[in-house]
């Protein structure tokens, strides 16, 4: 089995889907509700909503999907930069003595980035 | 045999020796002393207290004695500074060994600590060691980095030193409270200094914040934690390792000892968790997520301290306990990646499954064990943070409205829980999948793939041997749980193992991760970096000092020319030259001499008051 293969990165996704929906099955609430379980005081419902069935599997998947979305395309949009942001000071001289502008030439006391591939 | 000296003396001794050995001979010390440092703490007497011979300016000082939390903490950096000095056997860098015994040293002597003073200076010392285990690295980037991190941590002693100083002139003692617990596990425990209830976690006076804005500081606390992740990916593969461990977790434990049930601190704990969180998936750089990851975790730590129930303070040590041991494994699987590869960007990296399997196996066990999946020791530690967070009846304040009780907490209580079990699921998302898959997997290992990077021996050793620990804490956690602070007879101190809780923690995780997968589009690393609030001291100051004040104070100098004189006066005085009136640098002379004359000047009023 390689990694590379499509065929089996199918079977890993068909893997844990099985997995998932054997989690959701297995939910203790669930099991209690169709009393399969019995009732177990150490798990009661603190808050409400942790007592519903599939509680976790619920807030586990929506938080993650508010987190990203909320991360990448709010919070991202507005506070990333290029990572060479703080390679460059914004106050060194952008012209030299004569006038001429300085931006777009190899600053040779840099290294050079190395250019992700 | 017992040990009747302060235990961090053996690392502060072994710090100076590595510095001066001749050859190679520091490699074997550097192992050696942290091993001593670990018998002495385990040998060191339950009741005494050592003392210097006769009392320092009228202070009573205890160098060393156990505190509630002192002896799980002291042992964990006493653990690390060993693995850590194993990882690092092959990379000839003694200053940076030298400084990380110091480090460890002095953080072990913060948790042995008997009072104020003692406890202080340790502290700073900590400052120290952990700056030129950062500068070691070489280089112009860890150079300026050192320099922002040691000037925060400048300032932040200043602050915890002036909260010191105004809480040991109001109270007249340097004593530190002795924490006891309440009727049971659940209930908040009670701190209390001779005979007196300490009310420093009630934040009444200004001492009160002051020392926990210095503690903060150090904590990582967002707005003021943006040194560590500024600083910790710039140290070399090993420096890092060493940096993870000490700073926040010692912070972790001033906060137990002087801020247990601190209300803020929930709240405070809460922000870092999920500002961890937020910061890590934006970033690309490995040892940037990691540092993330750290302040996440310490969110943990922190709102337990908050939270301030015995349960919660066991639960709090406990995962401080296990996070130094996953999350080292977690860095120095990233330092060998860096080290073998010379890439440390999620861009750069992938398809090193094949190529490092040894550093992938520990990687991923980390990657579990931070995400507290069953059978590592996250599980079993974090568990008694959140269990503790969902019984607010027992530790929230309430009061009366109107012959109404309601909760007297800034939010209502339950949002601690339910900001933590996201937190918990944001965790698997941002370094248990994350980390592994963008740095081992993300794109598939070329055909035939016949690289052998994995490390050299000893950081192999030293991952191994951290990986063992993740599981056998998660397996058999009772040896940590005899150490944690408080002990109830009969049964064990905490059952993490329940049908219910072991299926709603792989519900909580692999649902998380499906998230993962299903949003990988959008979690595709690109060439960035975040900003955070470090950006206002490394980019907004200067550009305001130049574009804004400067010109302000240049604008306003005829009328100071005309009306004042002053700097006409000053320049004569000084021999600037008039000619030229611009504000320079002063240098370090005059600035000293200013500040003596100021202090002289506030030491004559004093007198003659």
């Amino acid at each position: 089995m390689s990694l590379a293969d499509p065929q089996s990165i199918k079977r890993l996704w068909r893997g844990f889907y099985l997995l998932l929906a054997l989690l959701i099955l297995l939910d203790p609430k669930l099991l209690e509700l169709v009393h399969v379980l019995e009732h177990d005081p150490h798990h009661a419902a603190n808050f409400v909503v942790d007592g519903l069935p599939e509680f976790y599997a619920l807030y586990g998947f929506v938080t993650c999907i508010a987190m990203v979305v909320g991360s990448k395309l709010i919070l991202g949009k507005i506070l990333m930069r290029a990572d060479t942001y703080y390679d460059y000071d914004p106050l060194a001289p952008t012209r030299d003595s004569k006038g001429r502008p300085l931006r777009g030439k190899p600053d040779a006391s840099k290294p050079e980035r190395k250019e992700a591939h | 045999m017992a040990v009747e000296f302060p235990p961090a003396l053996i690392m502060l001794v072994g710090a100076l020796l590595i510095a001066v050995s001749p050859g190679k001979l520091y490699k074997g010390m550097s192992l050696v002393f942290p091993a001593l440092t670990l018998v002495a703490i385990w040998l060191f007497p339950e009741t005494i207290q050592v003392k210097p011979a006769s009392l320092w300016f009228g202070y009573d000082l205890v160098l060393a004695k156990l505190n509630g939390p002192t002896r799980p903490f002291a042992i964990i950096f006493a653990l690390m500074a060993l693995a850590g000095a194993l990882f690092a056997w092959n990379q000839d860098r003694r200053v940076e060994l030298a400084a990380a015994m110091l480090y460890a040293g002095s953080a072990i002597g913060v948790t042995f600590a008997g009072d104020l003073i003692t406890l202080f200076v340790f502290w700073e010392l900590m400052a120290v060691g952990s700056t030129i285990v950062v500068w070691s690295a070489g280089g112009e980037a860890a150079r300026k980095a050192g320099q922002r991190y040691v000037n925060v941590h400048l300032v932040g002693g200043a602050i915890l030193m002036a909260g010191l100083a105004l809480h040991v002139q109001q109270t007249g003692s340097i004593a530190l409270p002795t924490m006891t617990m309440g009727l049971d596990l659940t209930d908040p425990v009670r701190m209390s200094v001779q005979g007196q209830a300490w009310t420093l976690p009630l934040l009444e006076s200004p001492a009160a914040w002051l020392i926990l804005l210095g503690i903060l500081i150090n904590a990582g606390t967002p707005p003021f934690g943006s040194w560590l992740p500024d600083a910790y990916p710039e140290a070399s593969p090993s420096g890092t390792v060493f940096l993870s461990a000490f700073t926040t977790k010692t912070s972790v434990y001033v906060l137990i000892v002087l801020f247990a049930g601190c209300e803020l601190l929930i709240w405070a704990g809460c922000l870092m968790a999920i500002y961890g969180i937020v910061y890590a998936i934006l970033e690309n750089d490995m040892r940037r997520i990691l540092a993330y990851s750290i302040v996440n975790q310490v969110g943990f730590m922190v709102c337990a301290v908050g939270i301030g129930t015995g349960l919660a303070i066991n639960g709090a040590t406990a995962h401080a306990f296990a996070h130094i041991i996953y999350k080292a494994l977690l860095l120095m699987s990233a330092g060998s990646v860096l080290y073998m590869t010379g890439k440390r960007k999620c861009t750069d990296l992938g398809g090193l499954y094949k190529a490092m399997p040894i550093t992938m196996w520990c990687g991923i066990i980390g990657a579990l064990a931070i995400s507290s999946m069953p059978l590592t020791s996250g599980f079993t530690t974090k568990s008694m943070i959140t269990d503790a967070a969902s019984i607010p009846e027992n530790w929230a304040m309430v009061r009366e409205v109107g012959g109404q009780t309601v909760w007297a907490t800034l939010f209502h209580p339950s949002l601690a829980w339910f900001v933590l079990v996201a937190a918990s699921a944001g965790v698997f998302l941002h370094a248990g999948i994350k980390f592994p898959w963008f740095v081992f997997f993300q794109k598939a290992a070329p055909e035939n793939d016949a690289r052998k990077l994995d490390p050299p021996g000893n950081m192999k050793l030293a991952m191994l041997v951290f990986a063992a620990l993740c599981i056998a804490l998660g397996v058999f956690p009772k040896p940590l749980y005899d150490i944690l602070p408080f002990q109830v007879g009969g049964g064990p101190l905490y059952e993490a193992y329940s049908y219910a809780h072991v299926i709603n923690q792989l519900q909580l995780l692999l649902f998380a991760g499906l998230a993962f997968f299903l949003l990988l589009g959008l979690l595709k690393r690109t060439l960035t970096i975040t900003l955070d609030f470090d950006w206002l001291y490394r980019r907004f100051a200067p550009v305001a000092w130049t574009w804004i004040f400067r010109p302000l104070l240049r604008a306003a100098e005829p009328f100071h020319e005309g009306i004042l004189g002053i700097p006409a006066i000053a320049a004569r005085k000084w021999g600037h030259d008039e000619s030229k009136v611009d504000y320079q640098p002063w240098g370090v002379g005059t600035t000293v001499l200013v500040l003596t004359i100021v202090l002289a000047s506030f030491l004559a009023i004093h007198f003659y008051k």
